[in-house]
């Protein structure tokens, strides 16, 4: 084996075991439960507020490569525009990246669909901007000027766009939900939104949202791996203070 | 404080708010102020950590910062460099963003105007697209990822990654701890960032770790390198604006605060505006 | 046509998820080799994609003008640029006089201008986010304060004790804090990328689990 990647392997193994326990013990019906997450509550609260007032939702994504924010945030996009779908609401989504305007297409086809309200589905509404972050921010800029939506969800892999487009939106007067798991662009989110979603919180979304069983079993799976590096940094902490290598020693084999 | 007041100065509009900050950052860049520079432990362990590279190694330089970052990443790259070839180092250039190779050519001028023999003493690679999987690569096999890149004695001297005596990458993004994934972690590079200084939070964890040499961060790591390195350039003459920039934030944050506690005590609510 | 759009990609990630873990864990050359050439398969598939990426772009614009969508005259600015810029690159190099001259005087000033602006936005977001409201945003303000003073010559020459505390700061509260998120957001990127290899997230190909 590679030297060093010992403990890795054994990590993933365990991380494939309590994946597929927990996803097998939510098919079975089982109760589990999920903390509160405020910024995800607070999306039915945004899409109603875009209702009461007759303006749009703002949606977007981010200028960063294709990672597994977006994925993570696909989910929470398909739950908004079922929302927007129900309550009659027009959801502008804007991508920078070409590759990934056609897969928000088909997502908030199919939230229209799954709502039977495939008529109100706007593909105008789908707003591939520019791949150039500077464009595709004043793309964003003239959008909120001109159709001022009531709420805007930045949810994504961001780069320095970050503040400027919570920056805008809070300047309309947008309710501002914002997640990224690209740490450093956290604070300039937590400054200037209403709701944040740190790091895991927008990968632990889709479960939940959805509180399908895989996405709940790697939730669970998740935690599995917090518990189990703050077990090793507290053991470990205790062992080099009293002059022991040996935990060091096993994690480097 | 009169409560009109206290909500005034809770919501001072924006335009007045721009207007001053723009003449606090002009004003020093006209008439330099010379502020003094504070140096800090991440850029003096980088400064030492070049300055210890014996004449004729050979460093690996990668970017990829674009226009936006330029501001903060080119001063230090440029200083960077002063000491480098101040050094008789040699220097592999590689571009790993589309927008840096504009960038990476000023290295190069440098080197050719300071004597320096293209494909001898300095080479620039192409730009290969992928990110993350560039570095993987690197750190695999270097030589087999620029298979297209003409003989030269330089080129021809490096066999893999860990042949280079250091590292600097140069970036607004996340390449830093890609190659401390694939290079610096498995390979045991050293490496030293170069980064914005919003990304001096993320970094900072590895450098107290002794994953990372040292760091120069923001346009203040570029003056203090400057200073180090006794090459003065942007960054020093563009520290001045920055001071005065911070202390017009400071002092909003101040007044927004009394104005605030003011409001707090005679019970009425001005908020910050929406 | 299902089998290509939907079950083609997801095995084929399996298999290239598959090798490239399990190179990370075992030395058998083939092994290492298979995942060395996925590495530079990867490389040529970015370039591909970069190329994809700017026909998409090309096509999407285009459907703007012949559909009379949205803002649809400025369409023609953007591929007539991009299409000049592209001839530029091609005919003299990317190292050439002529691209760098537009790299240099067209470019970057309209990115740099567009970035200042973060400047004016942070000012106001602090402004914003920094009132003493409850005991966190007390430890908020008085640590970006410490740290923004720290950080510049007058703050040391007012007081040695802010770079101090800066050091401190940044090292200490702030490290342990950003490895904590850090740890959380690359196990929930292992999760992402786990359920992807495996073909049950299917988001990206338009589908959910």
């Amino acid at each position: 084996m590679v030297k060093g990647s010992v403990s890795f392997s054994l990590f993933l193994v365990a991380f494939v075991v309590v994946y597929f326990y927990y996803a097998n013990h939510v098919k079975q019906g089982k109760p589990f439960n999920i903390r509160r997450i405020p910024g995800l509550d607070a999306i039915a609260e945004a899409v109603g507020r875009c209702t009461e007032m007759g303006r749009p939702v703002h949606y977007t994504f981010g200028t960063f490569t294709f990672d597994g924010n977006y994925l993570a945030s696909f989910d929470v996009l398909s739950y908004t525009a079922s929302l927007c779908a129900r309550t009659g609401t027009d959801i502008i989504v804007t991508t920078a990246l070409p590759e990934v305007t056609p897969m928000t297409e088909e997502i908030v086809r199919s939230a229209y669909a799954s709502e039977g309200k495939l008529d109100a589905f706007k593909l105008d509404n789908i707003r591939f901007l520019s791949n150039t972050q500077q464009a595709y921010i004043q793309g964003i800029h003239g959008i909120f000027m001109r159709e001022k939506p009531a709420a805007n969800l930045i949810l994504g892999s961001f780069n320095a766009e970050s503040l400027q487009l919570a920056e805008v939106g809070n300047h309309i007067g947008a309710m501002q939900i914002a997640g990224t798991g690209r740490t450093n662009h956290i604070p300039f989110f937590v400054a200037a939104c209403d709701y944040t979603l740190i790091g895991d919180e927008l990968f632990a979304s889709g479960a939940y949202i959805g509180r399908q069983p895989g996405r709940v079993g790697a939730l669970f799976a998740q935690d599995f791996g917090k518990w189990l590096t703050i077990a090793l940094v507290l053991v470990g902490t205790v062992m080099t203070t009293m002059g022991s290598k040996a935990l060091s020693n096993l994690m480097k084999m | 404080m009169n409560p009109e007041l206290a909500t005034k100065l809770q919501n001072i509009d924006r335009r007045i708010i721009y207007a001053v900050l723009f003449i606090t950052l002009a004003i020093p860049m006209l008439k330099p102020l010379g502020l003094p520079v504070n140096i800090t432990s991440w850029t003096k362990a980088a400064y030492e950590t070049i300055d210890a590279i014996p004449s004729g190694k050979v460093v690996l330089f990668t970017a990829s910062f674009g226009p936006s970052q330029a501001a903060e990443n080119q001063p230090m790259g440029i200083a960077v460099m002063t000491h480098l070839i101040r050094k008789k180092v040699k220097v592999v250039l590689d571009p790993t963003g589309a927008e840096a190779l504009p960038y990476m050519m000023v290295y190069a001028n440098m080197c050719k105007a300071a004597g320096y023999k293209e494909g001898e003493d300095y080479i620039v690679l192409s730009y290969l697209a992928g990110e993350e999987s560039v570095f993987a690569a690197i750190g695999k096999d270097i030589k087999s990822l620029y298979a297209s890149q003409p003989k030269s004695p330089l080129w021809d001297s490096i066999k893999d990654v860990t042949d280079f005596a250091l590292m600097l990458d140069s970036s607004g993004g996340p390449s830093n701890r890609y190659a401390l994934a694939h290079i610096g972690g498995p390979k045991k590079v050293k490496i030293i960032a170069l980064i914005v200084g919003n990304l001096l939070t993320v970094l900072q964890p590895y450098y107290s770790a002794g994953q990372l040499a040292g760091i120069i961060s923001a346009l203040s790591g570029a003056a203090e390198y400057e200073t180090l390195a006794k090459a003065p350039g942007a960054a020093l003459s563009g520290m001045d604006a920055q001071s005065l920039g911070h202390l017009w934030v400071i002092f909003l944050i101040v007044v927004g605060n009394i104005a605030y506690y003011s409001s707090k005590k005679t019970g009425t609510r001005g908020g910050a505006s929406r | 046509m299902k089998f290509l759009r939907s079950d083609l990609p997801v095995w084929l990630g399996f298999i290239g998820g598959i090798i490239m873990l399990a190179a990370v864990s075992f030395t058998a050359k083939p092994l290492q080799d298979y995942s060395k050439a996925f590495l530079e398969w990867t490389v040529v598939l970015a370039a591909f994609a970069m190329a994809l990426g700017y026909a998409n772009v090309f096509r999407i614009h285009a459907n703007r003008i012949r559909f009379q969508r949205g803002k649809w005259k400025l369409s023609y600015v953007a591929i007539i640029s991009m299409v000049l810029y592209f001839l530029v690159g091609l005919v003299g190099g990317t190292k050439s006089e002529a691209y760098t001259y537009v790299f240099t005087y067209v470019f970057t000033p309209l990115s740099a201008t567009v970035f200042s602006l973060n400047a004016f936005h942070m000012c106001t977001a602090c402004y914003r986010a920094f009132r003493v409201r409850n005991m966190e945003s007390a430890l908020l303000l008085i640590a970006g304060t410490i740290v923004m003073l720290g950080s510049i010559g007058v703050g040391t020459a007012i007081w040695k004790g802010f770079a101090i505390w800066t050091g401190w700061i940044m090292n200490v509260p702030s490290s342990a804090g950003i490895r904590a998120i850090n740890i959380g957001a690359a196990l929930g990127a292992i999760g992402v990328g786990f359920r992807m290899i495996l073909g049950l997230e299917r988001g990206h190909l338009g589908g959910a689990e």
